[in-house]
């Protein structure tokens, strides 16, 4: 964290000359950088931002060090707080401090990783059924309510990770981009416009008051101000389970979508540096990937054709799914479209994008860092997802890497309206109808059938749970690994969650008896 | 009585409740009695010693800190970390106090140590990026873009403080 070169007194500066001169020179010149660190930690947060304007080691000292940046994050989102006292800032106190903030980050960790969206900083986003919006930032947990989300911001929300603590919604039939942000007790919207960046001219900017909520009384708004309560939020983690569930259908009304999966250069608070754009761009009909500069706003467009389908039309860009890579922030935004859902995974880079046309046909394109694919289902109109329909599959690839055809597909693909990047190699698709589920993985098809799995696979069972409980304590203590869950309501409440190398999958109730266990934990 | 031998080869020699406010020395001397050899201390010079030392004899009768509990309010710990004499004797010229930083970090003095560190936090309080650097004589080495960003930076830092 901080063995880099970082300095009160950087070896170029004069300060040391002068000291050797004055033959007051020891061995070792430089504060050492946690004592620096710990200078800092003594300062407000308006004299820490100064100090990342002195020098680079400074900067790069501020910007590595998590509880500074936890301080400048508090004071971001409008708390204040206190500098801590120089009695606790002592080396011990230092480390203490950090791995407080290690025991917290654990803990969230293991709580809500099946969801949590990392926004950088270990931040996290979290949307619930009734409009509220829990975000965490190293175990510290606010609850906002967002303005009006039905009325104002029709397409859903995503979460975006440019070092603020964003929200964006975008309306791209309003050509609307809202983005609300919280300030100190109040949340503020802002919108946009989507083709000139600029305020847009027929919305206002609104600013309301947040009021945690008073469901079942327990205290949400956990966020703390100063050096003490961070604390005790150690003890009040478990609360978030509360906000365990979450709206994942986002579909009703949507016009428009905008993603953000990101990982935020690491620490930069203040900077942006890049962000991605994926558009479909019907005059070409081609799939557009921009590559934005955001300090210069230069663009770079990666241009991916599409296949002319006989009889095809303009595709709709159906679903997206999106996994960033380590080092970019992504932001596909899909303009004048319809879609369905979208699902991030940040762990690699990965885009799938399902275009669907009014022929019956859909694409599936996977854009990922090994490979790029296209994969033409093509399914019977009005019948997608029967599994006594004939389909047609066939799999196009393009790209340098990838030249092999596919042609391996099983023909239980018929549906992917449950494709999901589970990591940055893998893709999987639930087939409801026919109980499978089809795992892409390394450019083949792997198909799993839950019912016919080898028991010696069969890692574990659990009972099953709603799903909108799902996220509830039995099944984390019980699957505490599991990392990627994908809940989809149109395939009749199955569950698929990924680890590592373990699928889990819950059935649909109301197929099973009450004793049997109906949850699977299939090694992969 | 301890004895102690700093980088320049000049000999301090203390009684034990000063010596042993030094960690370092602390866990030199082990605990027991007298002890025959000087210690060396090779990372402090002569000069800065003295100020320790005279910063431990003003302190040697005072009450072993009390563990902090975490969350202590911020006020309480200032007003006993920081009295008068502690202030006066911290105004020194910038290159011994990190002389005095650096060997109290090496003799493991925290209330030392935190007082230093205070006094350079306090120093820094209020400046601008310019006048800290001038302070403390250092090359920024930032690039035109990264120069640019500041801007904005303390564009953003303004608005805020407003």
């Amino acid at each position: 964290m901080m063995d880099e070169t970082a300095s009160i007194l950087p070896r170029e500066g004069i300060a040391i000359n002068t000291l050797k001169s004055q033959g007051l020179c020891l061995p070792r010149r430089r504060l050492p950088p946690e004592l620096n660190a710990v200078i800092l930690l003594l300062l407000g947060v308006p004299d820490i931002l100064n100090c990342r304007r002195v020098s680079r080691t400074f900067r790069r000292l501020i910007d590595d060090t998590s509880a500074l940046q936890y301080l400048i994050e508090l004071y971001m989102t409008g708390a204040r707080p206190l500098p801590l006292s120089p009695t606790t800032c002592s080396k011990d106190r230092l480390r203490s401090f950090r791995s407080h903030l290690h025991i917290r980050n654990t803990l969230v960790e293991r709580y809500i990783s099946s969801h949590a969206i990392d926004l950088g900083f270990g931040k996290h986003w979290h949307f619930t059924r009734d409009g509220l919006v829990a975000s965490m930032f190293q175990g510290c947990i606010k609850v906002q309510r967002l303005p009006s989300p039905t009325r104002e911001i029709p397409c859903g929300f995503w979460e975006i990770t440019t070092g603020d603590p964003l929200v964006i919604a975008i309306d791209s039939s309003q050509d609307l981009l809202l983005t609300v942000k919280a300030v100190g007790d109040r949340m503020i919207s802002s919108p946009f416009s989507l083709t000139s960046g600029k305020q847009h001219p027929l919305a206002t900017s609104d600013s309301i008051d947040i009021t945690p909520p008073a469901s079942n009384g327990a205290e949400y708004d956990l966020f703390v101000k100063g050096d003490t309560a961070i604390f005790q939020i150690l003890h009040q983690v478990e609360m978030s389970r509360e906000f365990m569930c979450f709206e994942h259908d986002w579909k009703s009304g949507s016009t428009g979508l905008a993603f953000v999966a990101s990982k935020v250069h690491e620490g930069l608070l203040l900077d942006l540096n890049y962000y991605m754009i994926a558009h479909y761009r019907s005059s070409e009909h081609a799939f557009v990937l921009s590559v934005v500069d955001a300090s210069t706003d230069r663009q770079t467009d990666i241009n991916f054709l599409l296949p002319r389908l006989s009889n095809s039309v303009d595709p709709i860009i159906a679903d997206v799914h999106l996994s960033s890579g380590s080092c970019l922030p992504v932001i596909p935004i899909i303009k004048g479209s319809a879609f369905t859902s979208a699902q991030a995974n940040t762990r690699d880079s990965l885009i799938t994008l399902k275009l669907m046309t009014n022929t019956g046909s859909t694409h599936l394109i996977v854009i990922s860092a090994w490979k790029l694919q296209q994969c033409i289902i093509q399914e019977r109109q009005g019948m997608a997802g029967d599994c006594n329909s004939p389909s047609t599959v066939q799999w196009y690839s393009w790209g340098p890497i990838c030249t092999t055809l596919l042609t391996d597909i099983p023909r239980s693909v018929q549906s992917i309206g449950g494709v999901q990047p589970v990591d940055g190699t893998r893709l999987i698709m639930p087939d409801k109808a026919s109980k499978r589920l089809a795992v892409y993985e390394f450019g083949r098809f792997i198909v799993r059938q839950a019912e016919r799995v080898n028991p010696s696979s069969v890692l574990g069972h659990f009972s099953f749970v709603e799903c909108d409980s799902l996220f509830e304590d039995r099944v984390l203590t019980c699957l505490p690994y599991i990392k990627y869950v994908t809940e989809r309501k149109d395939d009749n409440n199955m569950v698929i969650g990924m680890a590592n190398d373990y699928i889990v999958l819950i059935k649909d109730p109301e197929e099973e008896s009450e004793d049997t266990p109906c949850g699977l934990i299939l090694s992969f | 009585m301890v004895t102690v031998v700093v980088s320049d080869g000049v000999t301090f020699t203390m009684e034990q409740d000063v010596a042993f406010q030094c960690g370092l020395i602390a866990d030199f001397a082990g605990g027991g009695g007298d002890q025959e050899e000087p210690i060396p201390i090779q990372a402090v010079n002569s000069t800065v010693m003295r100020k320790v030392i005279e910063y431990c004899e003003h302190h040697r009768n005072d009450p072993p800190q009390p563990e902090v509990p975490e969350g202590t309010p911020l006020e309480r710990k200032d007003r006993r970390g920081r009295d008068a004499w502690d202030k006066q004797f911290i105004q020194v010229e910038q290159e011994l106090l990190f002389e005095i930083i650096l060997a109290a970090n090496y003799l493991n003095i925290k209330p030392l140590l935190d007082l230093g560190c205070s006094q350079v936090a306090e120093m820094m309080k209020g400046k601008t990026p310019a006048e800290i650097q001038q302070m403390f004589n250092i090359v920024n080495g930032f690039t035109a873009d990264e120069e640019a960003q500041n801007g904005e930076g303390e564009e953003k830092a303004r608005n805020l403080n407003s």
